[in-house]
């Protein structure tokens, strides 16, 4: 393999997520590696209009507040702070599920009755 | 038999846990915090329910969250471990509310015998002989009173453990301020100010009986473990037998823990710590849960005490008899591995594993939840690791701690490794002739020697 080859495939290997090569032909081979390659970590876009919103805690997901079960479907308008649901904890503990910007509803996660731990993903709202 | 089990601890105990309920046959579910989302129990569990942030306060000492948690997974019952929520009475009484299984003793169990002064009022009763002392909770005349106990006195907290509010006063004059300084420091640690009195026992050693009981009417007391190489009241080597006890000794100490086992109407797995000195035992408290040590004793009788406790929470009658669970096979030693500096007093020093070579062979047993590659959060106890090594006599667990330390490498983080194999050198320890000083004395030994070879002008 020539210099000019292996250029080549160095330009190659930038473009993947992998740190090292190594290629055996017969009794010649060559293997390298890229130290200062960071893995290829797909990072979060912070300017996305997408906002999270995650389980406050270990429960089964019910949509509204107590008594007043009101599901809501994908699209539907929310208002900062307005209670989406809760995550119910046992009889009398409930952790309620807020929405943290105003906007649109764009995606669900969760459905009624689920078991949600903390953390885990129940919507995303559109700003 | 349950089907399900959920694990509420993390680190080396969860993982013991976690091995004895896939032994039995038994689904089970481990509980973790954000930090411990790479530890080790959560992929040696069937499930894993993340149950808080890193704070233990707000993951595994949420019941609200490890209740739910059991909800949702449809856990029949609650192996605790140990510290945590394992000995808090609440908490097994909401187990019981939320109609969830607490493996462990009943609520009222471990509220009286949680409480030091209940305790000791209850093993009166049952004629086990305790440290002089206070009857009560110090109110009146403190001088009085400690004068009639005979100084030095200790000054404990009714609610203490680990230390927390325990303060020597050796004269009279030291009384007052030492009694102050108590109070406060158990105000702060446990909501709770009440302190009581107790003779201080000068070269005392630590040895403990575990006990079994089923409720049922069945208890039964194992060999004793001898804890008495500590530190600030830390245990940092447990073994059994111990060099100190001849086997009429053993014979009362069992017999003292199983009347106070029946005497508190025990269930479950449980020890009772004594002080032993000049060929007395005085008894000072029940840990009314699994103990770090358990290990320990497994390697002696060749018993497992978690499956034990599974079993007797499940409603079964004690899988043994006295006459086994008293059975030496081996003696058997453990080496606590902590994440601390013992160059800079025993500091905690997280970090990350990033290599690992774990030792084995004969007679080794490990226990714990690390990796190469895992970062030890800094949110929790320091325990990285239990080396324990059993074999058939001292002399050769000596050999084997010896050999299995020196195999034990973690890079990365400071360890007290290099601690144990100074006490493995130490003649006293060798010779099985020490009390609870050992370790302070080996310090300042090493600490003295160190100085020297820094500064040999000023040591000459």
């Amino acid at each position: 393999m020539t210099t000019e080859e292996l250029k080549d495939v160095l330009s190659w290997i930038k473009t993947t997520d992998l740190t090292e090569v190594a290629l055996e032909k017969g009794p010649d081979g060559f293997s390298f590696s890229l130290p200062d390659a960071a893995p290829m970590i797909p990072q979060p876009d912070l300017s996305s209009r997408y906002a999270p919103v995650v389980s406050p805690g270990v429960g089964l997901f019910q949509w509204g507040e107590p008594g007043r079960a009101a599901a809501l479907e994908e699209g539907a308008a929310v208002k900062e702070g307005q209670i989406l649901g809760r995550v119910e904890q046992g009889p009398k503990a409930s952790l309620p599920v807020k929405a943290p910007i105003s906007g649109r509803l764009a995606k669900i996660f969760i459905e009624e009755g689920n078991p949600a731990d903390y953390g885990r993903l129940l919507f995303f709202i559109e700003a | 038999m349950f089907k399900k089990i959920l694990v509420a601890n993390r680190g080396e105990i969860a993982v013991r846990v976690l091995r004895a309920c896939r032994e039995m046959g038994i689904k089970s579910v481990a509980v973790y915090s954000e930090a411990d989302r790479e530890s080790l129990h959560v992929r040696a569990a069937d499930e894993a329910v993340c149950i808080g942030p890193a704070p233990s306060r707000e993951s595994y000492l949420n019941m609200a969250s490890v209740l739910a948690a059991a909800k949702i997974t449809g856990a029949e019952a609650i192996h605790p471990g140990y510290g945590f929520l394992s000995e808090n009475e609440d908490f097994a009484e909401a187990c019981a509310q939320a109609g969830v299984v607490f493996i462990g003793p009943k609520p009222d169990a471990i509220r009286t015998l949680g409480y030091k002064s209940e305790a000791k009022a209850l093993a009166k009763k049952a004629h086990v002989p305790i440290v002089p002392g206070t009857d009560g909770l110090v109110r009146g005349d403190v001088l009085k009173e400690a004068r009639a106990i005979g100084l030095p006195v200790m000054i404990k907290a009714a609610a203490g453990g680990g230390g927390k509010g325990l303060r020597l006063a050796k004269t009279e004059d030291e009384l007052k301020t030492q009694l102050l300084t108590a109070q406060s420091e158990a105000k702060a640690a446990f909501g709770d100010d009440a302190v009581y009195l107790e003779r201080y026992l000068g070269h005392p050693r630590h040895v403990e009986i575990q006990i079994a009981a089923d409720g049922r009417g069945n208890a039964v007391a194992f060999p004793e473990r001898d804890c008495t190489v500590q530190r600030r009241n830390q245990k940092l080597i447990e073994e059994s037998p111990s060099p100190a006890l001849d086997s009429k000794m053993r014979r009362e100490m069992q017999e003292a823990a199983v009347r106070l086992a029946r005497e508190s109407g025990y269930s479950n797995v449980g020890t009772v710590e004594f002080l032993v000195q000049d060929g007395q035992f005085y008894f000072i408290e029940v840990n009314t849960r699994l103990q770090v040590e358990h290990p320990v004793t497994e390697s002696v009788t060749g018993l497992d005490l978690v499956q034990a406790q599974i079993l007797i929470a499940s409603g079964e009658k004690l899988p043994f008899d006295q006459a086994r669970a008293a059975e030496i096979r081996a003696w058997s030693m453990e080496h606590r591995i902590n994440a601390e500096d013992p160059e800079h007093n025993f500091a905690p020093c997280p970090g990350k594993i990033e290599a690992l070579r774990l030792p084995g062979g004969p007679g080794v047993r490990l226990e714990t939840h690390l990796y190469a590659g895992y970062t030890v959060p800094s949110h929790y106890d320091s325990l990285l690791a239990k080396l324990v090594l059993f074999a058939p006599t001292r002399p050769e667990v000596l050999a084997r701690s010896r050999r299995a330390l020196s195999e034990f490498e973690i890079a990365g983080i400071r360890t007290t490794i290099g601690f144990h194999q100074k006490v493995l050198a130490h003649p006293d320890f060798i010779g099985g002739d020490f009390d609870t000083h050992l370790s302070e004395k080996i310090l300042e030994t090493t600490h003295d020697r160190d100085a020297q070879e820094r500064h040999p002008a000023a040591a000459a």
